[in-house]
């Protein structure tokens, strides 16, 4: 933060405006992810991808999702201190994530092996 | 947001007195609040509470991903079936237009930083115009579920015979129309009035919302149901390639008489399939040996595919919750644009609900193949 000056007029300006070449760049670069991942997702078996096709999906998103977080939302140019924390909440999403499902395959298999007569016709709602 | 301020409507006097009533103005300009020593300062603690909400929705959608991802792992099966209810054209359709909203986002920050001011008002209206596009897709989107029964769990009724259903597009089509016309109504007014200011904001307002309609005819016009190819390589979703499956699409009547039968046995097959999957697997069906439990089945997976759908709703509805507040918020902005608030050392309001609308995008980016792109 610079207190180097009083007046807004002489101001060194904090803004960083984004060139618009590189807004546009960024707009065509999501754009032809998002035909590549409908293309992928059309052409699945002939590209032989099967079960990755999901890992690639969700991979194209996350380049997508860098690119706006990076240039859209100008993590790029922003304090250090508001990225550590924005990331961080990938951070905790990614620990909630993967503690409960790892919590959810410890009991799984009761449930598989719950006798199906026993169940109740209809797990949710009802009619 | 019109009454706390006593405000000159035509915006330009703004800056002379409408602090100094109380206070002294802050040398850094009439939004500067005088806790702050800098405008720079006053940007920074404002964007950094704008990180810390930011945050706090990434953790509470992570709740409904954790949702998902549990669901999904234990049941892959119903997420291969379910799927092709969905339209990944209208969801592709809606991903870009969701983007190029951002690119206008970002594009009225950087206006709003320039004191561009046409600029900015050009860039957030075509951002409103765009969310009310998203609106109107995925107004046609629902409904049609609705129409065929393709409700949350609880009321899933999906291959049952479908009796009279509400009017449902009119119902959720209702408030964007009184939107509409009341915008242009007061835009008319106030042209009359030769209130310029007032004018241009409801005009902006009316234009707006008029994008919703935009949207319905383009979810209208998508010819869904020729593109919707749901073959796939893996063996227990070839069920899923039978053309009344693919009726998913847009066309209302036809799919509601010709789609059922062929639904119908489309499922028994697509059962059957679970039925043998599963039985090796020593799963849920490990007691049913006979073809004639196949009907229990089918039940089954109805009542499971239904909870496919109270996800799809909770997860894409609270974002569409999201555009809605983002829409406000950009309301809020197109006023204080108008009124030429924002300036070189004063743009945290547009940078900041820029930032809140690049993380509605974001969302919606992992969305996509999350609903969309399923095999």
């Amino acid at each position: 933060m610079s207190h180097n000056s009083q007046h807004s007029e002489d101001h060194a300006y904090f803004s960083h405006p984004m060139p618009v070449w590189m807004m546009l760049a960024v707009f065509v670069a999501l754009v032809s992810l998002t035909v590549l991942t409908v293309i992928m997702s059309e052409l699945t078996e002939a590209l032989m991808i099967g079960q990755w096709e999901l890992w690639v999906s969700m991979g194209i998103a996350t380049v997508k999702a860098l690119l706006v977080i990076f240039f859209f939302m100008h993590v790029l140019y922003d304090k250090s201190f508001n990225r550590l924390m924005f990331f961080s909440s990938f951070l905790f999403a990614a620990l909630f994530i993967a503690l409960t499902l790892l919590d959810s395959y410890q009991y799984q298999d009761d449930i598989s092996s719950f006798p199906v007569s026993e169940r109740p016709d209809r797990l949710v709602g009802g009619q | 947001m019109t009454t706390a301020k006593p405000v000159d409507v035509n915006g330009n006097a703004i800056e002379g007195h409408s602090h100094d009533d109380h206070h002294h103005e802050h040398p850094d300009g009439p939004f500067i609040a005088h806790h702050f020593e800098t405008a720079e300062q006053q940007f920074d603690s404002g964007k950094l509470g704008m990180w810390l909400f930011l945050v706090q929705e990434i953790l509470f959608f992570s709740g409904l991903f954790v949702a998902y991802i549990i669901y999904r792992n234990h049941n892959p099966e119903i997420f291969e079936a379910a799927h092709v209810h969905l339209d990944k054209w209208l969801g592709g359709l809606n991903t870009l237009v969701l983007l190029f909203s951002s690119l206008t986002m970002a594009w009225a920050v950087r206006c709003s930083q320039l004191e561009q001011h046409l600029g900015a008002v050009i860039n957030i209206v075509i951002t409103m115009v765009c969310a009310n596009i998203f609106l109107g897709v995925k107004a046609i989107e629902y409904t049609h579920k609705w129409e065929l029964g393709l409700f949350w769990a609880s009321a899933y009724t999906y291959g049952q015979p479908q009796g009279d259903h509400p009017p449902y597009l009119l119902w959720i089509s209702a408030p964007f129309i009184i939107c509409t016309l009341v915008s242009t109504m007061l835009a008319i007014y106030f042209r009359v009035t030769a209130s310029d200011f007032w004018f241009k904001f409801f005009l902006c307002m009316a234009i707006s919302f008029s994008g919703y309609f935009g949207g319905l005819g383009i979810a209208w016009a998508m010819p869904s149901a020729e593109h919707a190819d749901h073959g796939s390589a893996h063996g227990e979703v070839h069920a899923s390639a039978d053309p009344g499956h693919n009726a998913s699409g847009e066309n209302h009547e036809d799919d509601d008489h010709n789609g059922q039968p062929s639904d119908e046995h489309a499922k028994d097959e697509h059962a059957k399939d679970e039925h043998a999957k599963d039985e090796h697997a020593g799963d849920e069906h490990a007691g049913d040996e006979h073809a004639g439990e196949s009907t229990h089945d089918q039940q089954k997976q109805e009542v499971n595919m239904g909870g496919f759908f109270s996800i799809y709703y909770i997860m894409t509805g609270l974002h569409a919750i999201h555009i809605i507040a983002g829409i406000i918020a950009l309301t809020w902005l197109l006023y204080r644009v108008l009124a030429l608030h924002f300036r070189k050392n004063y743009f945290g309001p547009v940078e900041n609900v820029g930032l809140y609308w690049h993380l509605v995008d974001l969302i919606w980016i992992y969305l996509f193949p999350m609903m969309y792109l399923i095999h």
